[in-house]
């Protein structure tokens, strides 16, 4: 893992989400007294309780099923940090996130307090994913050739030279790694994958009506870059260890950054999340 | 191999594939191309005419009752919700001595009416279709805090639409001034930022990120 003093950190960062996954068995619902005790294990860093409510809908021939799930949510003062407590799952977000070391911190704390809530059974699947929306100072007709690698934007040379303009895509590439990198204490297989979803879009990747506050800048033209970088446990459920999850945090980010940096070109890295104007 | 519908395409054939595990959200943030969120959004978008149409059919239908009434007694009820003079002249398109002269008793012509009417009853439908208590303070109020659009400026511009939009929070205040003003965040953006100082007090300066 590179140091954070040798990663830049771009003025015009084009993140707009940072969210990690804990993955666990089901467990018992927070409520009562563990709940007040995670409000108050998290009070310094995330002090506002905005219950979260998950709807699940399944169909099974002409029925449908309608599960609603109510989860505590817990957020910063400005609404940018989230840290939301399903049942089978723990989900911290960001919609301001500047370095991994200060993510990592927040979700020390968060996994720290879940624990102490209620333990958990065993983890099953981590990931960490990083969402960005590029937008250049081209409103109309946006060249994407010139920002980001030719590699992302498949058939699209072959329909400008058919006459023909792509209205919407989006890519997946799946990226295995043999795991070695990652460990994690009592499991025995360490999967590691990385899901690469991109493509060019309108408006905004992410809603805005979320309690979850996000910039929001002008809508318009914009080319998705959505990093999915997950671990799964093998055949075996590990026990549920602070310090191996933070080591698998680590793990999980190394890769990210190097495959975020060569999916973009030096004009994207200058002109516009450097501000420099060549 | 397997054969499927994809209800906006003809009949495609498509092989069998797993999507990739996927590392969630705490809700349905992601606004993925093609996924039932955009369904959704289409289902809203449709949603969303449906309900302008009906909207301004009412605001016409409650318009055309108030036209029956004298003008003196439209002014006197917009007054009574609150609006200062000046704001009412800005919204129908007039001056303030134009509308003294018509409490006063003096006739006005049918467009001026018409306008006072269209004021009056889009307060009522505001007020009563969508809960605004004070409608007069509400049209006061900025539609983004931080940025100085207000209802009264929409409303005086011939903006109705958006008006009733914000009243409804069909579409979010940053929607209602992306329809009003595609520009806003620069054209009102400023440098400077309320912090609170050492001593304790707001104070006022420039924003550092």
């Amino acid at each position: 893992m590179t140091d954070a003093n040798d990663r830049e950190v771009y003025p015009n960062s084009p993140l707009v989400l940072v969210a990690a996954e804990i993955r666990h068995p089901k467990s018992t619902p927070i409520d009562g007294p563990a709940q007040a005790q995670l409000k108050r294990a998290l009070a310094q860093v995330l002090p506002i309780s905005k219950p979260a409510q998950r709807v699940t809908v399944t169909t099974t021939g002409s029925e449908a099923t309608k599960v609603i799930e109510r989860a505590p949510r817990f957020l910063s003062r400005n609404g940018k940090i989230s840290a939301t407590f399903f049942s089978e799952a723990l989900i911290l977000e960001t919609t301001s996130y500047t370095q991994f070391e200060d993510f990592l911190s927040v979700a020390n704390l968060v996994l720290s307090a879940r624990n102490e809530a209620g333990s958990l059974d065993g983890i099953e699947r981590v990931g960490l994913r990083y969402i960005d929306e590029i937008r250049v100072p081209q409103s109309d007709g946006v060249s994407w050739g010139e920002w980001v690698s030719p590699t992302l934007l498949g058939p699209h040379p072959l329909a400008a030279g058919l006459g023909l303009e792509i209205i919407e895509s989006q890519g997946l590439m799946v990226f295995a790694s043999s795991g070695e990198h990652l460990t994690y204490p009592g499991s025995d297989e360490n999967e590691h994958r990385m899901v690469l979803r991109y493509g060019p879009g309108e408006g905004y990747a992410i809603e805005l009506d979320s309690e979850l506050r996000r910039s929001s800048p002008a809508p318009g033209p914009y080319f998705l870059i959505d990093i999915d970088s997950f671990w799964t446990a093998g055949a075996t459920t590990p026990e549920f260890n602070e310090l191996g999850l933070t080591t698998l945090l680590s793990g999980l980010h190394a890769p990210v950054r190097a495959l975020f940096e060569s999916l973009i070109t030096d004009r994207l890295r200058e002109e516009v999340l450097r501000g420099n104007k060549l | 191999m397997e054969t499927s519908y994809d209800e906006s395409s003809t009949v495609v054939h498509r092989a069998v594939r797993s999507e990739p595990s996927q590392t969630r959200l705490s809700s349905d943030l992601m606004n993925a191309a093609g996924d039932l969120r955009g369904q959704a959004r289409t289902l809203h978008n449709e949603g969303q005419d449906l309900h302008r149409d009906t909207t301004i059919q009412n605001w016409t239908s409650l318009t055309s009752e108030q036209g029956k009434r004298r003008t003196q007694d439209l002014l006197d009820d917009l007054h009574e919700l609150g609006f200062a003079w000046r704001d009412i002249a800005r919204m129908v398109g007039v001056t303030v001595p134009a509308l003294q002269k018509w409490r006063r008793g003096q006739r006005s012509s049918g467009e001026n009416k018409s306008a006072i009417a269209g004021l009056l009853a889009a307060c009522h439908l505001i007020q009563e279709r969508y809960l605004v208590k004070e409608v007069a303070s509400w049209f006061e109020m900025p539609v983004v805090l931080g940025y100085p659009v207000t209802p009264i400026e929409m409303y005086a511009k011939g903006d109705r639409v958006l008006v009733f939009d914000h009243a409804s929070g069909h579409a979010s205040p940053e929607e209602v001034l992306d329809g009003y003003e595609p520009d806003w965040r620069s054209r009102y953006s400023s440098p400077y930022a309320v912090y609170r100082a050492e001593d304790g007090h707001l104070s006022i300066g420039i924003e550092t990120v």
